[in-house]
């Protein structure tokens, strides 16, 4: 039981992280525009190629 | 074949919507920024770069989305873009050493997404406001969870059931999330609560400001001492579900904000303001009256004004709908909107960018938005009164429970558990979330409290010219009734006295004589307008009238009866106006106009949903007899001036227990509009009309009037059952709470349940999709320029 002094300040420091990561999450504009980015997410796995030389 | 090259296939296999019919725009790359562009629309970055944001056309989907920002990270010069489909606008970063905003612009435009550069502060992306509600709901949600988890042990184990020490640990823990969730999170409601109680007034935020600091004070002290209950995990639910519904709230609208920009075309345009003879590219929020501005091809005019000098063939198809451009020269009146297509125009300005008539429009549609909070003043009003009385409420609890442990929980019980935040929320999540319905579709809801009158209504009276039937006459036969009077003099006369009216009537003339009135030397002057009857003016120091026989005669000094029998116009769609002067009728004109070819449809369909036609006209009996035929309505009134109009709408409203709609589209029909329980004006009709109306409906004519009335009943339907749901919880909650039966955590838990299932069944809303499939196979994307490989 006495974990639970280690345990549970870990815990608030997590979550600590978790709020941070939100924070960027939302700053950086990942929630402003959900439909392009769901989109996006299936799209990065192909890369476009070099454009054409004469491009 | 670009995309191709670019090596961007990929697009045609994620697209999920055609893009209409996509023109490619010739670039002006190599063409230098004009002076004044770069630091009229870019904003500095520290680094050198400059940020812009641009306002880009077809954009339909993620997968354009996708597109561009890969066709865009290819680029040299560009740092950094971002492309926001729901609001159609790009963010782009880039180095103007080695791209200029031309050229930038044109890579849009290669790729068939015309962008033009927007001026900082004209728009925002909604999402933008919704951030700062985003941040703390998440913050708020993850403490909650936290808090619940502490929570938990000290119910399962009873609040003093835990050895000291584990006690203070989960006490301690559960007091730094809520700590957080009272500062960072719960603001919004601390800050509401501040304001209603400078204003001496109680609103929402009162009570539930009280609930959150009255339990964090009680759990702070309780947590020190080291006995008593704490209320943490209920002052972070409270917050949490709080925030949902809020959040949830705004988010409708912002997606109808979105929709409302990409609608109304909001997209700033810049100024070329003349300086000393030199053209200067400037915002147009920088124009005053008195500036003179030059208009090049292509680009839309930023304030009203006249032209002083240069000839140009002009567009005005933003503010009026009519499509066929009109020449303008010296001394002719320009509205901002106006597109110039031809030629080259000076103008000087008589009013800014913000005092323009077109702002008047875009402002009422932004009021709608903005009046949602003035016009549910009723219900707020309630609410008001509720928060009252729950504060009442409190106070008896504490009266009943003093002196007991359970004092602060029957007290916060009681407050969190009669929070009207439901019912607050009843009506304006539904009507939000049916706004954006309806702009999807084409309908621009300028008034929301025009859906419940749209909902009640049994009769609809149509106007007939320009709203059953298609805005733009023909001129058919012209009657000539004065020997020595030509055909060609004739439409002259017509055309110049009907220069600048918007009616069909003005709008036929005027094209029938399209060649001559341009260059003719004579001018009519005091032209007046007598809506209903005609129009008169001086032409060559003569009085010139146009319009209803009786109208013309008037102002002859000899009396004529009617020259030719009117009989034969009977079964043809034709109205006859008179010309004619002080020595009597010059001649007549047999105007045709066809029925909108939706018309009959959308009649069929109104009568099969109950409804009661009518069908209220200026024009003559004949005509508007056999148009109600046609349209299958049982009744008909003709000859009606606007004052008989107004009269008649009162009659009907009088002899009709239901709402009574109106549809219009001219100048004569914008009194009937305001004064019916609900206005429909027709995009194409005049702004007057518009303006004056509850609804416009954009684009496809009528054929939107049945889907509009079928969301109408579904949101009227929503609205009566979230507030009877939000009541009944309250009437039920309080007594449980005021009986020390519900603990505060159910409390908050129902209320906040409560304010979900209201927002939820507002976004239930029925889809309008397989009407919208309809109206849009009328214009069927053809085949996409930039598709073939």
């Amino acid at each position: 039981m006495s974990a639970l002094f280690f345990l549970i300040p870990v815990s608030v420091v997590l979550v600590g992280l978790a709020m941070g990561v939100f924070w960027w999450a939302v700053r950086s504009r990942q929630f402003d525009d959900l439909e392009a980015n769901a989109h996006r997410a299936l799209m990065e796995e192909e890369k476009p190629r070099e454009p054409a030389p004469h491009d | 074949m670009l995309i191709h090259q670019a090596g961007l296939a990929a697009y045609y296999q994620y697209r999920t919507a055609l893009p209409g019919r996509i023109e490619l725009v010739e670039g002006s790359a190599t063409q230098p920024d004009e002076a004044g562009l770069l630091e009229a629309v870019c904003l500095p970055r520290p680094d050198g770069r400059l940020q812009v944001t641009l306002a880009v056309d077809n954009l339909v989907c993620g997968a354009c989305v996708w597109l561009l920002e890969h066709r865009l990270a290819q680029c040299a010069g560009i740092a950094a873009a971002y492309v926001h489909a729901a609001s159609s606008c790009a963010l782009v970063e880039f180095d103007p050493q080695q791209i200029g905003l031309n050229q930038l612009c044109a890579l849009f435009g290669t790729l068939g997404f015309p962008a033009t550069p927007m001026v900082p502060g004209s728009f925002e992306p909604p999402a933008e406001h919704n951030r700062p509600l985003l941040l703390r709901l998440g913050i708020a949600g993850m403490a909650a969870m936290q808090v619940m988890m502490f929570a938990a042990v000290s119910y399962i184990a009873g609040p003093d059931g835990l050895p000291v020490g584990y006690r203070n640990l989960f006490n301690g823990a559960s007091l730094l999330f809520a700590t957080v969730v009272l500062l960072f999170s719960a603001t919004p409601f601390l800050a509401g609560a501040w304001r209603d109680l400078q204003a001496r007034r109680v609103g929402m935020d009162v009570p539930i400001s009280i609930g959150l600091l009255g339990a964090y004070g009680i759990s702070l002290a309780h947590t020190f001492t080291g006995h008593g209950v704490v209320y943490f995990d209920s002052l972070t639910m409270v917050t949490f579900f709080l925030l949902a519904s809020r959040y949830l709230g705004a988010a409708a609208r912002i997606r109808t904000m979105a929709q409302l920009q990409k609608i109304l075309g909001e997209k700033t345009a810049l100024a070329r303001r003349l300086e000393g003879g030199q053209e200067r590219v400037v915002r147009p929020q920088e124009l005053a009256v008195g500036d003179t501005v030059a208009l090049h091809p292509g680009e839309t005019l930023s304030a009203d004004g006249r032209a002083t000098s240069g000839m140009g063939l002009v567009s005005d198809a933003v503010l009026t709908g009519e499509d066929t451009p009109r020449r303008c020269g010296p001394g002719d009146c320009l509205l901002a909107g106006a597109r110039l297509l031809e030629g080259e125009l000076h103008i000087l300005l008589t009013t800014t960018a913000r005092t323009a008539r077109r702002a008047l429009i875009g402002q009422r549609a932004e009021e709608a938005l903005l009046q949602r909070t003035v016009r549910h003043a009723l219900p707020e009003r309630i609410a008001g009164w509720f928060a009252a009385g729950t504060l009442l409420l409190a106070v008896l609890a504490w009266v009943i429970w003093r002196g007991e442990a359970q004092a602060w929980s029957a007290v916060l019980a009681v407050l969190v558990g009669s929070c009207p935040c439901a019912f607050a929320l009843a009506a304006p999540t539904v009507e939000l979330a049916a706004t954006g319905r309806l702009m999807a579709i084409g309908v621009l809801l300028l008034r929301p409290r025009a859906l419940a009158a749209l909902a009640q209504a049994r009769l609809i009276v149509f106007d007939k010219t320009g709203t059953c039937t298609e805005p733009v006459m023909r001129l058919g036969e012209v009657h000539l009734l004065r020997p020595g009077l030509d055909r060609d003099q004739a439409c002259l006369l017509a055309a110049l006295l009907q220069r600048h009216g918007e009616h069909p009537i003005a709008r036929a003339l005027r094209w029938a004589d399209r060649v001559h009135h341009e260059q003719a030397a004579a001018a009519a002057s005091a032209i007046t307008h007598v809506p209903g009857e005609g129009v008169w003016g001086v032409v060559e120091g003569k009085v010139v009238r146009l319009g209803k026989a009786s109208f013309v005669m008037q102002g002859s000094k000899r009396q004529q009866p009617a020259a030719i029998p009117e009989d034969a116009l009977h079964d043809r769609a034709i109205t006859r106006i008179y010309l004619g002067d002080e020595q009597g009728l010059l001649a007549a004109f047999d105007l045709e106009s066809p029925l909108r070819p939706e018309a009959r449809g959308v009649m069929e369909q109104l009568l099969a949903m109950g409804y009661r036609l009518h069908l209220l006209s200026g024009d003559g009996p004949e005509p508007v007899a056999r148009v109600a035929k046609q349209l299958g309505m049982a009744s008909f009134q003709a000859l009606a001036t606007p004052e008989i109009k107004m009269a008649a709408l009162r009659q009907l409203q009088a002899d009709n227990p239901g709402a009574v709609i109106m549809v219009g589209d001219g100048i004569n029909d914008a009194q009937v509009l305001a004064a019916a329980d609900c206005g429909i004006a027709l995009g194409d009709g005049c702004d007057l009309a518009k303006t004056h109306a509850d609804v416009v409906l954009l684009h496809h004519g009528l054929a939107n009037v049945p889907a509009m009335l079928d969301l109408a009943r579904a949101v009227h339907r929503r609205i009566l059952q979230n507030t009877w749901w939000s009541l009944a919880y309250n009437l039920a909650v309080v007594p449980l709470a005021l009986g020390g039966w519900l603990t505060p955590i159910w409390a908050a838990l129902g209320m906040s349940l409560s304010s979900l299932l209201v927002v939820g069944n507002a976004r239930r809303l029925p889809g309008t999709g397989p009407r919208r499939q309809m109206s849009m196979a009328k214009n069927p994307p053809s085949a996409v320029a930039a598709a073939s490989p």
